[in-house]
This record gives C-alpha cells, sequence and structure tokens, in this order.
C-alpha cells in the first residue's frame, strides 16, 4: 500500500518544482555560484520536502509516527533519516538557539553541500563548520528524541 | 537560554569531545562546577552524538535518485514557460509543450540534455548560433523564437507547430502527386529564403517536415544540426548531422542517414547543395512512398547513397518529365553537376504533370561501400573509441575522405602534448601499409605504448615498452623502434620482448631506412645512424657552424636513399629549416622550407609526394618532388589545431603512403581566475594554446597569444569572459604590453621581427612601429609612466640580460630607440617587471645567478643592490597593487606571496608565503587588484587523436568547393 503511493509522490508532489529542477541541474554551474545558490536554495528545499512530507501524511502523530519517514517511502536504501516535519520543528528549535547551526545543516542536508562549500557560503572554516556540524547532530538527534517522547 | 550560556555548552561539549570517552565524566564534572543543569545539558549532547548515518545522505541526493527527469518539468515552470506536455525527445534533448506566460503564447521548448550543457564552450556555441538561426522568418520555416538559460538549463525557445511529420503522413503510404508537389513547393520556398541567408538546413528529411491542418507546410530545426555539432575539434565534423545529434541509437541514425548527401556521407564540407539533394530524397519519397536510397543498415543505406540511384520505375505515372528531370537534377551524386539554387526548382515544380520516360539501370557494386559505412557508423559511436579499414584499399585510386578519432584504452589518456621531455611525452606512428597505429596511452599511471590494428576493434599495449617515446616503425611493417631509458630499441610487432639496439643520449626522433639502417636525431647534435642489427651511433650529418647549426633533429627518410631532418641555427634567417640530404652526401644539404617545427614526408595513393609542416598550429600540405628536392604550389591546410610542442620543434603527425594521416590534437587549456585561496573562480575565453598573458591596468581586459590560432593575439573581457581576436595580418601578435591608460597595446608581429602598436578601443589598423630584432623580442613590462620598456636580450657572452628600451612621448619607438643595459651580468636575467606605480622606484626580476633562478628586486632607474626574494627557487615575479606585495610562482610550482614596503629603501620583505599549488605546465598571472591570479590550466578532457583516411582529397575539394 504504502509502495503503490511513491508514485503519486514522485510525479505529483511539489518537490518537483522550478527550484528542485535547478538544484538537480545546477552541478553545471560554476563552483562559486553553485554554493551561493544552493545555500540560499536549501531553505527552500527543506520547505518543499517537509510540505510533502506533511501532504502526504508521512508524519502522524502518535505511536508509530517516526516509523514513517520521506526517504523510506522513496525506496532510497542509503542509510536513515529522520522524519521530515520532526526533523523541521527541531531544526526550528535549534535555530532559535544557534541560527548558524541551523543554517549548516540545511546546507549539508538539504542542500547537498558539502563542509567546503558550507564554509565557503557561510564565510567560516570548513573546521568550525564540521565543529558546528556534529554539534548540531548531536542537538537534533536528542530533540527529536525528545518530540518522540512528548507524542508518546 | 541565553547565549552565553549556549556558548558555555558548545565549548565544553567539543573540550569533553576532545577528551578520551572514559574521562568526559569527571572532566565534566570539574568544569561545570556543580552546574548541575549544565553538566545535564552537555552531557546529553554527548550521548547524542556519533550517530554516523544520522543525516549523512543529503535529502537533495535522495530525492534526486528517484526523479526521472524526464517527466520532471510536466506542470512546473522554467523562466516564464509554463511546461504542460511533453512533445518528443532527440538528440540534443527533450521537447516540451509550453505556455510562454509573458507574451501569452504556446511555445515548444526545447530543453537541452545534460552531455549537452556540461560542455560551456559547446553550449555558447549553441547560444550563438541559435541567436543567428532566430533570425530566420519566413511562413514555411519553423521559428526559432530564442534562446534562454535559467540557473544553468538551456533551452531553445521554437514555435510551436501542430499537425503531424511529414514521416507520420508518409507511414500511409505515397502522396498522390498534385498534394505532394504542393508540399514541396513549399519546402522549396523555406530553403530558398535559408539559403538567401546563407543557412543551410543539414539534416532536412521528413521527420523534420511538418504538415498543419490547413495543409500548410512547416520545415523544422533549420541549421541546428550544425549548431549542435561539436565545432572544437574539426572544420569538417559539423557538417554531419547524425553523429552529433541523434547519437548512437540505431534507429534514429538510420533515419537520418537515408537523407544525407555524398558529400554528408564522405565527411567533406557541405553547402546548401546538400539541401537541395536531401529535398530531392524527400520529393522522391512522397512520390513512391519509399525512401531513395534506404537499406536494412545504416551500411547498406550509406553504400546506396554514394554509389546507387534511385528505382526510378517507382514513379507514378502521373509524375511530369519536368519533375522527373528535376529529381535526377537533386539527386546528383557529384554536387558540382547537382541543382544549384534551389530557386530554379520552383520552376519545374509548377509544370504540369506529364508522363515521362524511365531511367537507366542502376549501378553494380560498391567497393567503398563496406568501409565507408562501418567506418561511419563507427564514427558515429566515436564515444567507444571503435574504428577500421577496409583490408581491401587499393592503392591507386582515391577514395572517399575518412576522418576517424581514436579515443584512449579505457580508463587512460593519451601522452601529454606539451613537454617531450616529460616521460609521458606524445607518442605516434603509423605503420607503413597505413593499417596499424601506435600511440602512448598512460593507463593506471603506467605509460607504454599500444598498438591498435585497424581491423580489429581494440588497442593492446605493446609489452616491454614503458615509457617508450617516438616510436617509429621498419620498413617492412615488421618491427616498431622506440627510444625508453636510454636505449633504441625494437620489438618485434607479432611478439616477443624488445631489442636493445644501442644506447642513445637524449634523442629527437627516429627513422628507419630500407638499408636497415636507422637514423635518429641527438638533440644539440646531428643525426647519426646506426644498423638496425645493433652497433654504436656514427654520425650521419655534422653541424654546419658558419651558419650557425646547434642541432640536427626529426629524420624522415625520402625515396631514393635521402632524408630530410629539421635543423636548428642561433642564425635568424637558419632559425628553424627543413632540411634534405641524401645517404651519399649527407651534408650536402637542400634547404627545402624554413620552419619552426619538424616536417613529415607523405606519398599519396596517386604517387604525388608531399611535404606536411605547420605553420601556427594548422597542418600545411605542399605538393613535394623528391627527385628534385624541390616543393611546388601553395601550401594547403589540411587539419587545424595539431599538436605542437614549439619548444622542442615537434609535430605529433604521421603519415603512412596510401594517404593515412595520424596526428594528435593540440592540448588546450583554459584560462581560469582563482581566487588567493586557490578557489577556482570561473573561466574567460575559450579554450586554447595560450603564450604570455598581462591584464590591462584597469583590470578589464587580458591580452594574450592564441598559439594554435594563428599565434595572433587575442583581447579577453574579464568581465563579460569572452575573448576576440584582436590581430589580423601582422603575421602574430607575442609579447603584449598595455599602455599606462589601458588604451594602447605594444605587441611583436611579424613572426616577432617588428614592433607594432595596437588601438585597444577601437578598430583602428595596427601601426608597424619599426623592425625588432627577434633576439631582443622578449619584452616583458611597460612602465605605468609608459615611459620605459623592460625588454629581455640575449647576448652571446653574457647570456640573458635586462634592457631598458626609452619610449619617446608619442610612443613612437623606432628601431634606434634609446636603450641601456640595465642588468648585464653572466648569469640569466628575465622577466623584469615594475613596481605598477606611476613613477615604478623597483624592478622584479629572475636570475640564475646562484646557480638556479630565484627572484630578486633591484632599484630604479639604477641598480643599487639586489633583493634576493625567493628563499629556494623562484620565477615568473609579479607585482601587487602599488608594489605592497610581490608574487611569484616556487620551485615546486606554487604561487608564493609577501609583503613590501615600496617606500622603504630596505624593501622590508616579509616571509613569502604559499598561496596556492599551480596545476601542472602552467602559467599566471596576477591581476591589477592583487586577489585574483589567471591561470592556463590545461584542459582536462584528454586529447584526441585523429585518423584522416585518404586525406589527399582534401587537397581535390578545396579547389572544387
Amino acid at each position: 500500500m504504502r509502495h503503490e503511493r511513491v508514485g503519486h509522490t514522485l510525479q505529483a508532489s511539489a518537490l518537483v518544482n522550478e527550484a528542485y529542477l535547478r538544484l538537480i541541474q545546477i552541478k553545471q554551474v560554476r563552483w562559486h555560484d553553485r554554493v551561493h545558490f544552493i545555500a540560499m536554495a536549501s531553505r527552500i528545499m527543506r520547505r518543499i520536502l517537509v510540505e510533502a512530507a506533511r501532504a502526504k501524511g508521512f508524519h502522524k502523530r502518535g505511536a508509530g509516527a517516526q516509523k514513517v519517514s520521506l526517504d523510506e517511502a522513496l525506496l532510497v536504501q542509503e542509510g536513515p533519516s529522520p522524519d521530515f516535519v520532526a526533523l523541521d520543528m527541531a531544526l526550528s528549535a535549534l535555530e532559535k538557539v544557534d541560527p548558524r547551526k541551523c543554517k549548516v545543516v540545511e546546507m549539508r542536508f538539504f542542500g547537498g553541500l558539502s563542509v567546503e562549500e558550507t564554509a565557503e557560503a557561510l564565510h567560516v572554516s570548513a573546521g568550525t563548520i564540521m565543529r558546528d556540524w556534529r554539534l548540531a547532530k548531536s542537538w537534533l538527534a536528542r530533540e527529536l528524541e525528545g518530540l518522540q517522547h512528548h507524542d508518546a | 537560554m541565553t547565549p552565553e550560556r549556549w556558548a558555555t555548552i558548545e565549548k565544553l561539549y567539543h573540550e569533553a569531545l576532545a577528551q578520551d570517552a572514559a574521562d568526559r565524566g569527571r572532566f565534566l564534572a570539574d568544569a561545570c562546577a556543580g552546574d548541575e543543569a549544565l553538566r545535564r545539558d552537555v552531557r546529553s549532547l554527548l550521548e547524542h552524538d556519533g550517530s554516523a548515518a544520522f543525516l549523512s545522505t543529503p535529502a537533495v541526493v535522495q530525492v534526486g535518485h528517484v526523479i526521472p527527469t524526464d517527466s520532471s518539468l510536466i506542470g512546473k515552470a522554467i523562466g516564464p514557460y509554463a511546461i504542460s506536455a511533453r512533445i518528443g525527445a532527440g538528440g540534443m534533448g527533450e521537447v516540451y509543450r509550453a505556455r510562454d506566460q509573458k507574451l501569452g503564447r504556446d511555445v515548444a521548448i526545447k530543453i537541452l540534455s545534460k552531455d549537452f550543457t556540461s560542455d560551456p564552450e559547446r553550449l555558447a556555441r549553441f547560444a550563438r548560433e541559435a541567436r543567428v538561426l532566430a533570425t530566420l522568418n519566413h511562413p514555411h520555416i519553423g521559428a526559432i523564437y530564442g534562446w534562454e538559460e535559467f540557473g544553468g538549463v538551456g533551452a531553445l525557445i521554437l514555435e510551436l507547430v501542430e499537425g503531424e511529420t511529414l514521416a507520420e503522413r508518409l507511414e500511409h503510404g505515397p502522396i498522390p502527386v498534385k498534394e505532394a508537389l504542393t508540399i514541396a513547393r513549399q519546402i522549396a520556398d523555406a530553403l530558398d529564403a535559408s539559403h538567401e541567408k546563407g543557412i543551410v538546413h543539414r539534416d532536412l528529411k521528413p521527420a523534420n517536415i511538418k504538415i498543419t491542418s490547413d495543409g500548410d507546410v512547416k520545415v523544422l530545426d533549420f541549421g541546428l544540426a550544425k549548431a549542435a555539432s561539436n565545432g572544437t575539434t574539426g572544420p569538417d565534423r559539423a557538417q554531419s548531422p547524425t553523429i552529433t545529434v541523434t547519437g548512437t541509437r540505431d534507429g534514429a541514425i538510420l533515419g537520418t542517414a537515408a537523407y544525407m548527401s555524398p558529400e554528408q556521407a564522405r565527411g567533406q564540407t557541405v553547402d546548401k547543395r546538400t539541401d537541395i539533394w536531401a529535398f530531392g530524397c524527400v520529393l522522391y519519397e512522397m512520390l513512391t512512398g519509399r525512401a531513395a536510397f534506404a537499406g536494412p543498415t545504416v551500411t547498406d543505406t550509406l553504400g546506396a547513397i554514394l554509389e546507387r540511384y534511385p528505382d526510378w520505375t517507382k514513379l507514378p505515372s502521373a509524375t511530369s518529365a519536368a519533375v522527373r528531370r528535376l529529381l535526377r537534377r537533386c539527386l546528383e551524386k557529384d554536387c558540382r553537376v547537382r541543382l544549384h539554387d534551389i530557386a530554379d526548382a520552383r520552376l519545374e515544380l509548377d509544370d504540369a504533370p506529364l508522363p515521362g520516360p524511365t531511367d537507366p539501370a542502376t549501378k553494380s557494386g560498391w567497393p567503398w561501400r563496406a568501409w565507408v559505412a562501418i567506418a561511419f557508423t563507427l564514427a558515429v559511436a566515436i564515444g567507444l573509441g571503435v574504428w577500421a579499414l577496409s583490408r581491401d584499399r587499393r592503392p591507386d585510386t582515391g577514395g572517399p575522405l575518412l576522418r576517424l578519432e581514436i579515443n584512449p584504452p579505457d580508463g587512460g589518456r593519451f601522452g601529454v602534448v606539451g613537454d617531450v621531455f616529460v616521460r609521458q611525452g606524445p607518442a605516434l606512428a603509423l605503420s607503413p601499409d597505413g593499417r596499424t597505429a601506435v600511440y602512448g596511452a598512460a593507463v593506471n599511471g603506467r605509460y607504454a605504448l599500444w598498438l591498435r590494428s585497424l581491423d580489429e576493434s581494440v588497442a593492446r599495449e605493446l609489452r616491454g615498452t614503458e615509457n617508450a617515446q617516438f616510436p617509429f616503425w621498419s620498413p617492412d611493417g615488421r618491427f616498431l623502434a622506440f627510444f625508453a631509458n636510454g636505449k633504441l630499441q625494437k620489438l618485434d610487432v607479432a611478439g616477443g620482448p624488445p631489442f636493445v639496439i644501442c644506447d642513445v643520449p637524449r634523442v629527437f626522433g627516429g627513422a628507419w631506412a630500407p638499408d636497415d639502417r636507422i637514423l635518429v636525431g641527438i638533440l644539440a647534435g646531428t643525426i647519426a645512424s646506426v644498423p638496425a642489427s645493433g652497433g654504436t651511433l656514427s654520425p650521419l650529418t655534422t653541424l654546419d657552424h658558419s651558419r650557425g647549426d646547434v642541432a640536427h633533429v626529426w629524420p624522415q627518410l625520402l625515396p631514393g636513399g635521402r632524408f630530410l631532418y629539421w635543423g636548428a641555427s642561433t642564425k635568424v634567417e637558419d632559425n628553424g629549416v627543413i632540411y634534405a640530404a641524401s645517404f651519399e652526401r649527407p651534408n650536402e644539404r637542400v634547404r627545402l622550407i624554413a620552419s619552426e617545427t619538424s616536417a613529415v614526408y607523405a606519398s599519396a595513393p596517386d604517387g604525388r609526394e608531399y611535404l606536411l609542416w605547420q605553420r601556427g598550429g594548422t597542418l600545411l600540405a605542399q605538393e613535394f618532388d623528391t627527385t628534385t628536392l624541390t616543393l611546388a604550389g601553395e601550401p594547403r591546410p589540411i587539419a587545424d589545431a595539431i599538436g605542437v610542442v614549439g619548444s622542442a620543434a615537434f609535430i605529433a603527425v604521421a603519415a603512412s603512403p596510401n594517404g593515412t594521416l595520424l596526428y594528435a590534437n593540440a592540448t588546450l587549456q583554459r584560462l581560469t581566475l582563482f581566487d588567493r585561496e586557490g578557489k577556482a573562480l570561473g573561466t574567460l575565453g575559450d579554450a586554447g594554446q595560450y603564450q604570455g598573458l598581462r591584464f590591462s591596468p584597469d583590470g578589464k581586459q587580458v591580452a594574450s597569444t592564441r598559439i594554435e590560432a594563428g599565434r595572433e593575439l587575442v583581447l579577453i573581457d574579464v568581465d563579460r569572459r569572452v575573448s576576440r581576436r584582436a590581430t589580423f595580418d601582422s603575421r602574430g601578435g607575442f609579447n603584449p604590453q598595455w599602455s599606462p591608460d589601458s588604451r594602447t597595446i605594444l605587441f611583436m608581429g611579424d613572426n616577432l621581427t617588428a614592433l607594432y602598436r595596437k588601438d585597444a578601443t577601437g578598430t583602428a589598423p595596427d601601426q608597424r612601429l619599426a623592425s625588432w630584432p627577434i633576439l631582443n623580442a622578449d619584452i616583458t613590462d611597460w612602465s605605468r609612466d609608459g615611459r620605459s620598456l623592460l625588454n629581455t636580450r640575449a647576448a652571446d657572452e653574457t647570456g640573458a640580460d635586462i634592457w631598458v628600451v626609452s619610449v619617446p612621448p608619442d610612443g613612437h619607438l623606432t628601431a634606434d630607440a634609446e636603450a641601456r643595459p640595465y642588468l648585464r651580468t653572466p648569469a640569466s636575467e628575465t622577466a623584469g617587471r615594475f613596481t605598477p606605480v606611476p613613477n615604478p622606484r623597483w624592478v622584479a626580476y629572475q636570475s640564475n645567478e646562484s646557480g638556479r633562478a630565484e627572484v630578486y628586486v633591484d632599484s630604479f632607474p639604477e641598480r643599487r643592490g639586489a633583493h634576493r626574494i625567493s628563499a629556494s627557487g623562484g620565477t615568473d615575479p609579479q607585482w601587487g597593487p602599488g608594489g605592497r606585495e610581490l608574487f611569484y610562482r616556487s620551485a615546486d610550482g606554487k604561487v608564493m606571496a609577501l609583503s613590501l614596503k615600496p617606500e622603504a629603501d630596505s624593501l622590508d620583505p616579509s616571509a613569502p608565503r604559499e598561496l596556492f599549488a599551480l596545476p601542472p605546465q602552467s602559467t599566471f598571472e596576477v591581476a591589477p587588484d592583487g586577489q585574483r591570479l589567471l591561470v592556463t590550466v590545461r584542459d582536462t578532457t584528454a586529447p584526441a587523436l585523429n585518423v584522416i583516411v585518404n586525406w589527399p582529397s582534401l587537397l581535390k575539394s578545396s579547389t572544387t568547393r
């Protein structure tokens, strides 16, 4: 049943809009421009993915909510990834505490930028990005766990 | 949470992570000093650290894998275009139906495929062509509205033509004569209009012709075949639509091949007569319901095009004599006798239908058919790097011209055509029968010779040829000789280990004579010979010191016991000369031609003989009588941008007596801007072989010399990133220097023997200022007060010295302009640069006085003592803004920078700091702002090896074109 939905998700959802197309094609663009474009677009990307997940009801409050994640729905096998809606909430919380770390996660996870590219976009060193990234991941993991407990 | 609190948490988190896991608890307890909430907070974060998979795969990657791109656009907008449906797909990309929301009209939009858009040069070229094609405006031509790029996506905006294609229509059988002629008239009108504008369709076929419900005809895709082709690799590859447009999909190839003209099938230059041929094919097919030339395979189809006539008996009896005549005139295989002008077709088409006679029987037998077609098919599949030739080539006939490309072995690349001294330098040889090519290629870092028989589809590595250079064949084609590890060796091509013939010093080329003597060109020596069976080298030629000879290298064999070689001399007039001599009297040489690089002897199947040599990267062929040792006629171009190593006078060309030519492409460079951290910011201009880069003082333009493009001066607009050719008839444009106001350029022209002045802002003709000795041609800088030039001059006693040439106030330099030596020592001083300020007080330069090249700075106008700047090797000094910074290249290829105080006599230089490593064999130039560096980066796309079969036919076609 879930797999039947996949096709719909892919073809009909708001995922595939101009911004998304550009993200896919942007690899052709000069590196410098690409970094700045993706840095800007990563927020849009986050919203698109979260909206898509929300529209499909992948986030259901209540028992078992965390079981259905978007990438699972997309049949991607590479590593687990969180419930996008919950992640979105956790990121919003992180933004209040430390806006830059939120940006780092947006750019790296939603925008697909490397550590160096993120560093370029945020005008800080790669080392700083690595530290931000590590702490942000710990913080988000803790927050997601909390959300889950809260839901349950 | 306060920011301070968060900062504390962050600090403790990272500090704790730096501890051993076992010590973290204690560390935290100590650090938190009783603040239990803080300790809990940090500890809980630490507990959530280290989930490697968490967020590890970017969301965009996860989603990107599963979204099919071909449907991704429907329902989306690209710029002002709302895409509603997919109409079709072609080699260039997908075609969609879209609504132009700005203009409120429906359009077709062709989104170029990725392999198309990933090559910026090709894309730029396509955009240019598309803009030209957009000027075509005719009721029977599907309009090109424009070309747009949206964030790296290239899209062609086309008129949306509703209706079926002629190909679809023809699926239902022939079209009644009257209707067919109505359609044909409209096609002819369309062609007439485009030919008037000089635009050739090149890919006219039923699939490109649409018929609306009103019966109106629209011809689509005018000129796109040429626009889409990859125009960088040769003049004629753009002629064939199929090779580049439809890729390797067999059906598509077949569909296009059926309408190709014979000249297209042969890869020759095409003009409007190719469209006339295709028009004839289309008309024939409309009348008969079958293709004029067709076969089950591309092979058969091409064979038919080249050798057969259409079956005229299939024409319906209602076909008038005039139409039959028109068809025959359109389908003449020889384009010279074909209908010349499509407007003439109108007259014939307007004639009333009348029954006409049938045509003579078809010819049979296609001597070229098999291999033309195979080669063509494989040329289509160029990506596979496969090629082939027929076994039964008859040497006494010309046959069609073919161009093929050899790709490197899987995962490998060819030798670099940049420096013959690098171990992985260029290597190529063609067997005497023209059937086997040998070339150097590196696979997994291992460089060796590879052999490809023309009868086979794969190459094999020749064992025992690691790091081999300059291979050449024995006259009987059994052995291959080459140089490796200081030895001349030979290898039985059929198998077995290499045999060492003799030890050799550094060599430049070899040749194997019919009497089993091997000639070797010795660097800084002469031509020497050794028996192929082994022995020692004995000199054959001797240096003519009275003529300033310094080297005889690159030997080539001629018939009748003669040979030729390239000689270098210190005398300007003999600086580089191709000489011929006999084995009997090797020192009674005949001067054939002055040439900067070596020459190759080639005989043609018809018995004519040629000397192949190059000028400005263009390979030239000149008729050459080896009995009288005289050249005749004009040299004529046969290939562009061939691989040349100027410093070694080497051309990467090999020829066999049956008219086959093997040559390497020039290795091109991309002018790439970097920031100070070594991040590439983008490229400027086109790929080329650039020599000498100079920013204008205002930083807006770069002047340089395109060695492979006629050695002409080019000017590159830094902001717009485009280049334009700046000299046309000054015989090269070298060593450009900008005036302080960025409006004038001094450069060397006339093959480095005259000084020219150019107006960089307008179109005023270049002004020849003075003859200038070639040994003084190296002008390295023009001061910002406009008064002085720095000029490296070579002298016998003192090597390279730096002179200061005074520029008169009117800028009109003459040969007797006042010049004084600024630095004249036994060491070699070069690359002088003034501080870039109105009154320069310093000159930076490089000198080898310490035993290796180092960078120095001395005061100006008078020297007061050199400050050594580089610590362990340095070249190419360049100043930053105001002379407060100095850049140079370290011995290990890094850009170094240091700060100075130009106002202090001590200069007070800081320690050099590394900026970034330069790519191998690159040159760099610092922009006037000191923030960007322009670097010549070798194009990473592997240079191709090219084969031209029956190259002498190029000379014929160029006379009849």
